[in-house]
């Protein structure tokens, strides 16, 4: 994972309130480090995505994120 | 607060009263307990839905200094609920806003839904931890305020406790059923409002009376005189007039008038009603067009006047009446500048120390004194219950 380019990336994706890009690179995030088997840090980066998807109305994503958090007791 | 000897005089018959005492207008002591025993007791006028027209709408108004949250969920239902996050309290919406599905707290992210359950508690029981035993979602909503939509009036009940808005005002509901239907707000120029420096109170008292209208309205002189008046009272609940001799605004060089709402009765090709609902709302019903006063009480001398009319027909199928529309806010824009002058100076006048609370015309001020009477029950019902609003 590029932690630059994600960072950059993020704070645009900030600055721009939008939220449906914050969701998704936040979601990339967290399927990248619970491949790396960084469950707790896979956890929190998965919640930002499914607040953002939250705020954004992603039906799918909030469901798939949900999902996925429950999974590991998150939620 | 007023001691009992002084509210015992309100309460008798109007040939006999005197008004409410000096303090009730011009002590902030006493404007803090109103609001406690009056306002937050009974349906008090907060905002308009065409505020926040479309589902997602979400406005934060502010009602006698506590937030609040104006919303439009997607089933097109208005809800009033305190503008505070469950959490620690923080401030949810600060300005006018299209949401989508969500209320996002701008602090730690707890998301409550457009009907204000919670959603999401993020990181509550520790980063990437979501819940926790103690925190109950179902108990940690949006506190809902008890709220009633009628003619587009958002009425809130903070106590809880009042009687179901179709109950308390049934006298007015069937009064004026003919006008329980669609209406259309305006237009931009159809909103204004009046910043008076005047107790709120005033400004009920002054509306639902006709006796100074010669005085201070003279353009209604020539086609409504005092006596094509007539008083409107419902102990407790409500008090105005009403005219005999409505006259439509009629368009620049011809005839055109506004489209009637649907099915009146003959009463209303004459007449028009000007009714105070208690506390706060100011209505005024004609065959052809409606307005609502929400007076927002902003200090024991500040008012503010929000002010719309309505018509029959969406303003954006009749473009063609936009020159009339505008012309008809004018004119009503300038009969309520008109009672400026007297209600500040009403209120001016309440620091007179030696003045009594004022007499009564027994034959032209009872809608006046119905307020009074109103306000007087209120405030001793209130003193007689001792439970606290928050509990």
């Amino acid at each position: 994972m590029d932690d630059a380019k994600l960072q950059a990336e993020l704070l645009l994706a900030h600055e721009k309130q939008d939220f449906e890009t914050l969701s998704t690179l936040y979601s990339k995030a967290a399927f990248q480090l619970e491949a790396s088997n960084d469950i707790d840090a896979a956890c929190f980066y998965w919640t930002h995505a499914f607040v953002f998807a939250l705020d954004a109305d992603l039906d799918e994503a909030v469901a798939i994120l949900s999902h996925k958090l429950a999974s590991y007791g998150r939620l | 607060m007023g001691n009992l000897h002084s509210l015992n005089a309100v309460k008798q018959s109007v040939n006999k009263a005197k008004g409410l005492p000096n303090e009730h207008y011009v002590d902030k002591d006493v404007f803090v307990q109103e609001q406690r025993t009056v306002l937050y007791k009974s349906w008090a006028g907060l905002g308009f839905g065409k505020d926040v027209p479309e589902p997602g709408d979400a406005r934060p108004v502010e009602f006698l200094g506590i937030p609040l949250l104006m919303m439009r969920d997607h089933d097109g239902q208005v809800g009033v609920f305190q503008n505070t996050c469950r959490h620690r309290g923080m401030i949810l919406i600060t300005e006018p806003k299209k949401l989508r599905n969500t209320v996002r707290c701008p602090y730690h992210s707890w998301c409550y839904s457009l009907k204000g359950d919670l959603r999401a508690t993020p990181h509550v029981g520790g980063p990437g931890h979501n819940t926790h035993e103690d925190i109950k979602p179902s108990e940690l909503g949006l506190i809902r305020i008890r709220s009633y939509v009628w003619h587009d009036v958002v009425f809130i009940n903070l106590s809880g406790d009042a009687e179901e808005f179709e109950q308390e005002h049934a006298g007015l509901l069937d009064r004026w059923k003919e006008f329980d239907q669609p209406m259309y707000h305006g237009g931009e120029s159809s909103s204004f409002r009046l910043d008076v420096s005047t107790n709120w109170k005033l400004a009920v008292e002054n509306y639902c009376e006709s006796y100074h209208l010669p005085w201070i309205h003279p353009g209604l002189n020539t086609y409504s005189r005092l006596e094509d008046h007539y008083d409107i009272q419902e102990p407790g609940a409500f008090s105005g007039q009403g005219t005999h001799v409505y006259r439509q605004l009629t368009g620049d060089g011809d005839d055109q008038t506004f489209t009637d709402f649907q099915g009146l009765s003959d009463k209303w090709d004459t007449a028009a009603e000007y009714i105070a609902i208690y506390p706060n709302v100011l209505l005024g019903v004609h065959r052809d067009h409606f307005f609502a006063i929400v007076l927002e009480p902003v200090s024991f001398d500040k008012t503010i006047e929000h002010i719309e009319l309505y018509y029959a027909v969406d303003p954006e199928k009749q473009p063609e009446q936009l020159a009339m529309r505008d012309a008809n806010a004018t004119l009503w824009k300038s009969v309520f500048k008109e009672d400026i002058g007297v209600v500040e100076g009403m209120q001016r006048g309440r620091h007179g120390i030696f003045f009594d609370g004022g007499k009564f015309s027994p034959i032209m001020d009872g809608p006046t004194h119905n307020f009074h009477h109103w306000v007087a029950l209120k405030i001793e019902a209130a003193g007689s219950d001792s439970s606290d609003l928050a509990t």
